[in-house]
């Protein structure tokens, strides 16, 4: 492994493919989300600090605001051989209270998963994959 | 009562008072929805028309450009997020015409109705709402007595969510 593919990956976040795959992408109700995470090096062996997932809820209208982000670390202090693929399958309950999937004319809510290594530059990651969440939700409204 | 009540009433809107009584303040949009629209007259009141105004409304966020130019003719332009909004869907339901309320009288009136097929669920956000609201007036001369918009739930699951 040359010097320049170090730093290529170091800037890229590209000395590992990580691939997410996610069983079922429209939950119903409180279905939980089932996970499949894929990681493979592209080069040398790797030694992530951890193995960890995003998942977040965005409203996005011109505005963007963060409904939901929570971080779960799968795997800590780990190391992947050369040419060895790991894989990890989690399982994430959401909270009751969290927001739906929102489509309106305007605006919408929209959930998204990315799983990601972190590493020494830009962690490599398999970039955010959406799912949605369908269920009925309840307010406060004023009496 | 004087003549300067019922200018102030007339200006107002204070000669009755109207509220709104759901039957479930919540619905999944299957069922109709019930509810009582009431007015209780502090001054005589000749109604014309008893009604009652059903709205979903979607408040959002719109990015907005300003313009300037100065005295030097500088040209200076900037962003803001105003608010919008957009009426879905507005129906108004008459519930009694022509009538009579005297001073000190209560009386009540049903309205059902239901939510529109493929109407966007209820939602509060940070910044963007969807909303669907009621509510009932008494056209009378002058400014209506009403009860101000009322929030009722539409909480369901979406049929085609992709």
């Amino acid at each position: 492994m040359g010097i320049f593919k170090n730093i290529k990956d170091y800037v890229t976040g590209g000395a590992a493919e990580v691939s997410l795959m996610i069983q079922k992408t429209v939950l119903n109700q409180r279905e939980p989300l089932r996970l499949l995470i894929k990681v493979k090096p592209t080069g040398e062996t790797i030694h992530p600090k951890r193995v960890y997932l995003q998942i977040m809820a965005l409203e996005q209208s011109s505005t963007r605001n963060t409904l939901y982000n929570k971080e779960y670390v799968l795997e800590e202090n780990i190391q992947i051989n050369q040419g060895e693929c790991k894989e990890w399958t989690h399982v994430v309950e959401l909270p009751e209270e969290v927001p739906a999937t929102v489509i309106a004319k305007h605006f919408r809510v929209e959930w998204g998963v990315k799983a990601s290594l972190d590493m020494s530059g830009t962690d490599p990651s398999s970039g955010w994959q959406p799912f949605v969440l369908n269920k009925a939700m309840t307010f406060d409204v004023e009496q | 009562m004087g003549i300067f009540s019922r200018i102030k009433n007339f200006i107002t809107g204070g000669a009755a008072e109207v509220s709104v009584v759901f039957e479930k303040r919540t619905t999944d949009g299957s069922s109709t929805i019930r509810l009582f629209v009431t007015a209780f007259a502090k001054d005589d009141c000749k109604i014309k028309e008893v009604y009652l105004q059903v709205r979903g409304r979607e408040t959002y966020k719109k990015r907005v450009q300003h313009t300037s130019t100065d005295s030097n003719g500088t040209v200076t332009t900037t962003h803001s997020d105003d608010t919008h909004y957009d009426i879905h869907y507005d129906s108004t339901l008459k519930l009694a015409k022509e009538i009579t309320l005297n001073k000190g009288v209560q009386n009540k009136w049903l309205a059902e109705f239901e939510v529109p097929p493929g109407a966007v669920p209820t939602f509060h956000g940070k910044d963007c709402f969807m909303k669907w609201e009621v509510q009932a007036g008494l056209d009378m001369p002058g400014n209506d007595p009403d009860s101000g918009w009322v929030e009722f739930l539409l909480s369901k699951k979406v049929e085609n969510v992709l």
